[in-house]
């Protein structure tokens, strides 16, 4: 059986959320929640720093990638950035902020409230969106059943799909 | 086992006071292995063994440039450079390495020396013209000790601020690191004290681990250390590591051999277990996680923060 933490998918996507404070040494913060669930969470941490925190909300990832490109193209070195919010959402603004030249230890993410994730058919490089990692569903590109492998891109936040019976005589 | 270079010395300028800059070439005038910037050679001084930024182009070379400060009280390896070396001598380096490395995906680069600490710095800025990367330098030099200030001109232009008084350099420094775009890093050398000013500041304003990268070869030596007891575990022996002999020499004394190569804290060659007692860690080789495990240290810069180590030797 594979052990998780060996592989791409971040411990944060997976497991229960951590309860350690974030890195805090930040001398300014861009805060992201997405959905309900996000929105409180990213809440609270803005109302415990006051005066340093920009605040973007959104109901998914997508909603919120525009606001958060602008704001990481102004931003200074001091700048710490958490996520909050579904895994799916969370995966996807990982792979933008890093691409926008935020650094790991500068990224903070808590997984609050669900929603799907996004898998890559590697036979036709759609995008399908799949509930969690091992499930099997119909691409929506080429209707292949393709299994969501526990590998995921930092940069695009899509988990890495193939055909889970290739290899069955038949199919 | 590492490959061994042997270089003949093919110009030597002398023309700032106190540092002596030295062209190495192959015996046979051909190509030499190619080198990031930032990268360091290991040199042989008359038996010694030194770590000297290189100063030059790494893009397929025919020639390596250091530059060597005379350092009073050293351990002789730049005064051999300095007084023994004349062109058309031979020597021998260990290849280029580098822990100094521009990052690839970065937005810019802020450069920030001290003195000799330039060195890895000019050959930052010559791959940063060549690659068109964005880069600010910030360089405080004594009056009489001009080091690569005409290279730092030419190479950075208006993105060089070149001060001579500590106190300019400290003004200009605390803007310098607060109005940094995100995806810039850091890279500074120079000496022990200026290094640790300069990160710690940046600590202060923000800025993470990642984004930090210092460089002490060409600066200064470490310090001597204090003296600490290293006991065998296999027989029990306690031997006394006095200030300025290195866990190292002190085990070679003792008649046990141990693999090395650099003796700088750089290859990870002499990488010796600890067992006991918690070791003071000065290598740039271990990662900050093997070195916060303090199960291993490099024997040959690293000394003990108790007063004594345990190794299963």
């Amino acid at each position: 059986m594979v052990n998780l933490a060996d592989t791409s998918v971040p411990a944060w996507a997976v497991g229960p959320a951590t309860a350690a404070p974030p890195d805090d040494r930040g001398v300014t913060y861009l805060l992201v929640g997405v959905g309900a669930e996000g929105r409180a969470l990213a809440g609270s941490w803005a109302s415990a720093l006051p005066g340093r925190s920009t605040v973007i909300y959104g109901d998914d990832a997508h909603a919120v990638s525009a606001a958060v490109r602008a704001a990481l193209d102004n931003a200074s070195v001091g700048l710490r950035l958490w996520l909050a919010g579904p895994p799916g959402d969370c995966l996807a603004l990982r792979g933008l902020v890093l691409t926008a030249a935020v650094e790991e230890d500068e990224l903070h993410v808590s997984v609050v409230g669900t929603g799907p994730i996004e898998v890559l058919c590697v036979h036709c490089q759609t995008v399908t969106t799949a509930a969690a990692i091992g499930d099997i569903v119909l691409c929506v590109g080429c209707g292949r059943r393709v299994v969501v492998y526990h590998h995921v891109s930092r940069r695009s936040g899509w988990f890495l799909g193939y055909m889970h019976d290739a290899e069955e005589a038949g199919r | 086992m590492s490959q061994t270079l042997k270089l003949v010395v093919s110009g030597i300028d002398d023309s700032v006071t106190g540092i002596r800059s030295l062209t190495l070439s192959a015996l046979d005038g051909g190509r030499l292995p190619p080198f990031v910037p930032g990268s360091h050679l290991v040199l042989d001084c008359g038996g010694r063994q030194n770590a000297y930024s290189l100063t030059s182009d790494g893009v397929d070379p025919f020639e390596y440039r250091i530059s060597v400060l005379n350092v009073n009280g050293g351990a002789g390896g730049s005064a051999w450079v300095h007084q023994c070396l004349s062109v058309g001598d031979t020597t021998s380096a260990l290849l280029p390495r580098s822990a100094f490395a521009p990052v690839a995906r970065a937005r810019k680069h802020l450069l920030v020396a001290g003195g000799i600490g330039i060195t890895p710095i000019v050959s930052h800025l010559r791959a940063a013209r060549t690659w068109h990367r964005e880069v600010q330098a910030l360089y405080v030099h004594r009056e009489n000790s001009p080091a690569h200030v005409d290279d730092v001109r030419e190479l950075a232009g208006d993105a060089a601020d070149i001060v001579t008084a500590r106190a300019d350099f400290r003004q200009r420094l605390g803007p310098l690191l607060a109005g940094q775009p995100l995806g810039t890093h850091l890279y500074t050398c120079g000496p022990a004290g200026l290094i640790h000013d300069v990160l710690t500041m940046a600590a202060g304003l923000g800025w993470p681990a990642s984004r930090l990268h210092s460089e002490r070869f060409g600066a200064d030596v470490l310090d001597p250390g204090q003296p600490f007891d290293v006991v065998l575990g296999k027989t029990g022996t306690r031997l006394t590591v006095p200030s300025g002999t290195s866990l190292l020499e002190a085990l070679e004394r003792h008649g046990v051999a141990i693999p090395n190569l650099c003796r700088h804290g750089v290859c990870g060659e002499c990488r010796i277990p600890v067992t006991g007692g918690v070791p003071l860690h000065r290598d740039l080789y271990l990662t900050d996680d093997e070195k916060q495990a303090g199960d291993a240290l490099m024997c040959c810069v690293s000394r003990s923060n108790s007063p004594a180590l345990e190794v299963p030797l």
